[in-house]
C-alpha cells in the first residue's frame, strides 16, 4: 500500500536531538562495569559520581521489582514489632509477665470450679479424690453391727 | 564484574555503539515513555547489559533490531516494576517531555504538537509499531521478531494505529498543506 501524503507528512518530522551529555555519562557507567571495583562507594566524587549515583539508582530500582509498595510494607510491619520490642523493654516488663500464672491456689480453684461448672452441665461431675466426701468403706452388715457394738461398749 | 566477554568489548565499540545507535534508541525510548529521565536510565541501563554480556551483539545479524529489541524488554521492565497505577498517575501529573525537534516553518509547531498528542493517545503497543515502521523503517517482519508478536498482529497494529493519527490529524493537515 502506497503512503499517502499524510503518512509521509508524518515520517518526515526529525525527532528530538539526544542531549549531547548524555554520551559520556552513559559510556562511563558503562565502561565502570569492565573495571575492577575500586574504593568504597562514598569515594567516588567529582562527575563520575553523578553517573554512580544514577547506576545505583538503576539497581536498586532492579531490585525493588516487582513491587516497591510490597517491599516498603514489609519494612513498616518489621519497623513495628521492633517499636513494640523497644516499648516492652523501656517498661521494664516482659511480655511474658503480662500472662504470669495466678499463684498456685487461686489457680487451682479457679481451676475446679470451671470443672464442675462444665462437668455439671454435661452431668457429669465427679468431684477430683481429694475433694470427695470421706466414705466409710463398705463392710458386711455384721461387720458393721460389730464394730457399732465395739463403738457402744467403748461410749456407752 | 569482569568476565572473558568483557574482554571482548573494547571502549572503541562502545563508543561506535553509541554513535550509530543512541539517537535512534533516544527516539525509540522517549516515544515509549514520554519521560526524558526514563529514557536516560533505560538507555545506561541498556549500555550496561551490553557490556556485562557483548557477544550477545556481536552475535546479532542486526545490531539495531537488537538493540531495539533490548530497548523494547527494558522498557516492559521498567513498566511492570512501576505498576500501571503509578505509571498512570505520572501520565497525569508529569508534563510529557517534546519528543520533536523545534520548527521553523511556522505552521510545523501545530502540526508536531498535534502529532505528539495523537501518538500518546494511542495505546503504547500501537504507537511502538508505528514509530518502528514509519522511523526506522523496519519491514513488518523484523517488527514482529523484535516484538515477539505474530506477522499479522503487527500489521494490524500498524494500521490501527495509523488510522488513528490519520483520523486526528487530516483536518489540520488539509488545514495547513
Amino acid at each position: 500500500m502506497k503512503p499517502d501524503d499524510l503518512e509521509e507528512r508524518i515520517k518526515s518530522q526529525p525527532w528530538r536531538a539526544i542531549p549531547s551529555a548524555w554520551r559520556e555519562s552513559v559510556l562511563a557507567a558503562a565502561r565502570q562495569e569492565t573495571e575492577p571495583p575500586h574504593g568504597t562507594f562514598g569515594e567516588n566524587h567529582g562527575p563520575r559520581g553523578g553517573t554512580v549515583l544514577l547506576s545505583l539508582r538503576v539497581r536498586v530500582a532492579a531490585l525493588l521489582w516487582p513491587s516497591p509498595a510490597a517491599w516498603a510494607g514489609l519494612a513498616a510491619v518489621w519497623i513495628v514489632i521492633l517499636g513494640f520490642q523497644v516499648t516492652s523493654r523501656e517498661t521494664g516488663q516482659a511480655p511474658q509477665a503480662q500472662y504470669a500464672m495466678p499463684p498456685s491456689d487461686q489457680f487451682m480453684q479457679a481451676f475446679l470450679e470451671q470443672r464442675r461448672r462444665l462437668a455439671e452441665f454435661d452431668g457429669r461431675y465427679e468431684p477430683p479424690p481429694f475433694l470427695r466426701p470421706k466414705s466409710k468403706p463398705n463392710r458386711p452388715r455384721s461387720d458393721r453391727g460389730n464394730q457399732n457394738f465395739a463403738t457402744c461398749l467403748t461410749e456407752c | 564484574m569482569a568476565s572473558e566477554d568483557n574482554e571482548m568489548a573494547s571502549p572503541l565499540d562502545l563508543e561506535r555503539l553509541y554513535d550509530e545507535h543512541a539517537q535512534a534508541l533516544f527516539s525509540y525510548l522517549l516515544n515509549l515513555t514520554r519521560n526524558e529521565a526514563d529514557t536516560r536510565d533505560l538507555l545506561q541501563e541498556l549500555f550496561i547489559k551490553l557490556v556485562r554480556r557483548p557477544s550477545l551483539i556481536q552475535e546479532a545479524r542486526d545490531q539495531r533490531v537488537f538493540l531495539l529489541r533490548l530497548a523494547h524488554n527494558l522498557a516492559i521492565d521498567l513498566f511492570r516494576r512501576r505498576g500501571s497505577s503509578e505509571k498512570h498517575q505520572q501520565e497525569l501529573v508529569l508534563p510529557k517531555d517534546p519528543l520533536f525537534a523545534p520548527a521553523s516553518h511556522p505552521d510545523e509547531p501545530a502540526f508536531r504538537e498535534a502529532l505528539e498528542t495523537a501518538l500518546g493517545d494511542l495505546p503504547a503497543e500501537q504507537r511502538e509499531i508505528v514509530h518502528l515502521k514509519l522511523w526506522e523503517g523496519l519491514t513488518f517482519e523484523q517488527i514482529a521478531s523484535l516484538l515477539t508478536i505474530p506477522l499479522n498482529t503487527a500489521a494490524s497494529r500498524y494500521r490501527y494505529g495509523l488510522d488513528k493519527l490519520r483520523q486526528r490529524l487530516r483536518p489540520l493537515y488539509d488545514e495547513i498543506k
